[in-house]
């Protein structure tokens, strides 16, 4: 008639080891219907996160792509531009004013101008024509999958994305192509430089870029400047800032982050895309609420039943957060699978779409802290239950 | 014998004024080792809150309640849920087992309350299952049970946890007569074998030959007592 315990137990081990885990578990699982639902909620949640996440990563390092490629210290633009993708002129003089300054090892020159690529069908596509100094290289393409960077030292030699060839009809080395009613010559292609304007970059050497863009000789967009090594960059910035005040210098940092501001908060474009994820993320909260509320009421009789055993109220919580975290673990699996795949599906297209493994952490545990939200109500409504309800 | 649980002019009142409804009236009992009690009275004559106070489920509005000597006193929800997970056991009328779980499962969940380790967890459900009869019966779910299984799988449940008070509300009232006796021999044996108190509400006069103890409740007061001698006595 007792089940007295013995002097010494074996190992705690074998199944059932968390009997709430299990309890958790067939709370779910006997509601099949409806913890299907649970999980649909949940995947798409999840999905629904991670798509318009990716698509915000893949916006920030699409927009500063140029400049985060850059081998620059200091990049000098014109007073007041706001993103590199709207630059203003500054005149060639500035160059050697920035030279004269102590701690300067190199300034090159960069010019980024939109221009018009006529389309070999007669269409016509917006590019952005980076022009770069090929003697040196900084500010050219990186990334390259066919041909060299030194070929753009070649007359009239351009390269463009790979993923952009449909785009602009482009398909092979050697194409002769129009910009601005000038020739230009493919000689490679890069992988995935994408852009955020969806107008593709041109690579080119910065006097074949002057002549796509009917710019004079001595016009320029930014100055790149190189820092001899030890010098401190900001204390540069500050002294560039100084020697010539008609102009703005940024560290490489500051620039991408200014231009990448630009976009998320001026034009709105990040807020829609944060907005979404948010969404998702209380679409998760709703859905996952609602369905671990009504498991729970299906089963207050045995939460009561615990309550008048004398379960601590510890125990009540655990099982229902064992509920929300199943639910987390298994939606969070098959959302970031299907994630996944989207963003191996976009990998050839001209939008960014980018999980890297920080993000799919991240939203690991927001799917976590979702699911622990939603159980809050089913808390709430255990911790409330009379125990004495058992008796009626 | 000694008391277990002791109800000192206990008295329980529901709502106020005009409304209030006064289930309990100066109500004053102990509960025994060894003994087996049972609690009759008509419905609403405060036998169930009677257990509830008893078993320190709720607190009464007047008078005090003792459990091994300690007052349950100005204790909270949580301090009186700890009274009874260390000292109770409870036998629902509707058995209250977890229908996702098997058997051997749900007399697991005492164990589990109490932090057992899951091994031992697992065999002292097992030895309880055994004791009531239904070790075979481990992996089976409730809906698979006939009614005086499922009981005697709610008694495993509360004698897992080694009580020291065993209170049954209504535990023979849906089984048939053979089922009603053999749940009856076992809470016989649960108070006679380890000197357990057991209080067992009940309107089945079948079963009251069985108690060492009757007490009739009417109207929040307690009409009558009657012992196993006193009954002994009158016999003719």
């Amino acid at each position: 008639m007792d089940a007295r315990p013995a002097a010494s137990e074996p190992p705690d081990r074998g199944r059932g080891a968390d009997l709430r885990l299990l309890i958790a578990w067939r709370n779910l699982a006997h509601d099949r219907i409806r913890f299907l639902v649970t999980l649909v909620g949940i995947v798409f949640s999840v999905v629904l996160m991670a798509v318009q996440s990716g698509l915000l990563v893949g916006f920030v390092v699409t927009i500063a792509n140029v400049v985060e490629n850059t081998a620059a210290d200091i990049w000098v633009v014109g007073r007041g531009v706001r993103s590199v993708d709207l630059p203003t002129s500054i005149p060639e003089r500035r160059r050697y004013q920035i030279l004269s300054l102590p701690g300067v090892a190199m300034v090159d020159p960069l010019l980024h101008v939109f221009a018009i690529l006529k389309r070999p069908d007669g269409g016509a596509e917006s590019v952005v024509v980076v022009g770069f100094d090929t003697a040196t290289g900084i500010g050219g393409p990186w990334d390259l999958i066919e041909g060299r960077a030194e070929d753009l030292q070649q007359p009239d030699a351009v390269i463009l994305d790979r993923l952009y060839r449909d785009k602009l009809g482009i398909e092979r080395v050697g194409q002769v192509v129009e910009i601005n009613g000038r020739r230009a010559r493919v000689v490679g292609f890069t992988d995935g430089i994408r852009t955020f304007t969806q107008a593709p970059h041109v690579f080119a050497d910065i006097k074949t870029a002057r002549h796509l863009a009917g710019f004079a000789e001595d016009q320029l967009n930014y100055l790149l400047v190189r820092a001899v090594p030890g010098q401190d960059h900001a204390a540069l910035r500050d002294a560039i800032r100084a020697r010539v005040p008609e102009i703005d210098a940024h560290s490489r940092a500051e620039f991408a982050r200014r231009s990448v501001l630009y976009w998320l908060v001026t034009t709105g474009a990040g807020f829609s895309l944060v907005i979404s994820a948010a969404l998702g993320l209380v679409v998760g909260i709703v859905v996952t609420a609602q369905t671990l509320y009504a498991t729970t009421i299906d089963h207050l009789p045995e939460y009561a039943t615990l309550r008048a055993m004398g379960a601590p109220a510890r125990y009540l919580y655990g099982i229902i957060l064992r509920q929300a975290a199943i639910a987390a673990g298994l939606g969070y699996a098959i959302g970031i699978a299907i994630a996944g795949l989207v963003v191996a599906s976009a990998r050839d297209s001209s939008a960014a779409m980018l999980m890297p493994w920080p993000l799919a952490a991240g939203l690991g545990a927001a799917t976590v802290a979702m699911c622990a939200a939603a159980a809050l109500i089913s808390i709430r409504k255990v911790m409330t239950i009379d125990p004495v309800s058992v008796f009626r | 014998m000694s008391a277990l649980v002791e109800i000192a002019d206990a008295s329980m009142v529901y709502g106020a004024g005009e409304a209030a409804v006064h289930a309990l009236r100066g109500v004053s009992l102990e509960i025994r080792r060894g003994e087996l009690l049972m609690l009759m009275g008509p419905s609403g004559s405060g036998k169930t809150t009677l257990l509830q106070v008893a078993g320190a489920l709720r607190a009464p509005s007047a008078g005090e309640v003792r459990v091994h000597g300690q007052s349950l006193h100005g204790l909270t929800q949580a301090g009186r849920g700890a009274i009874r997970l260390r000292h109770f056991g409870f036998v629902f009328q509707s058995y209250n087992l977890f229908p996702t779980l098997t058997t051997q499962e749900n007399v697991e969940v005492a164990l589990d309350l109490r932090a057992t380790a899951p091994a031992a967890r697992q065999r002292r459900a097992r030895e309880a299952l055994d004791a009531v009869g239904l070790a075979d019966r481990g992996g089976a779910y409730p809906a698979q049970l006939s009614g005086g299984q499922k009981q005697r799988v709610a008694i495993a449940r509360a004698l897992a946890g080694q009580p020291d008070i065993v209170l049954a509300d209504e535990p023979t009232a849906a089984l048939d007569s053979e089922s009603g006796k053999r749940i009856v021999a076992l809470l016989v044996a649960i108070a006679a074998e380890r000197g357990r108190g057991v209080v067992v509400v009940t309107h089945d006069p079948r079963i009251l030959d069985a108690a060492d103890r009757i007490v009739r409740i009417e109207d929040g007061r307690i009409v009558h007592t009657e012992t196993r001698r006193d009954r002994q006595d009158t016999a003719p």
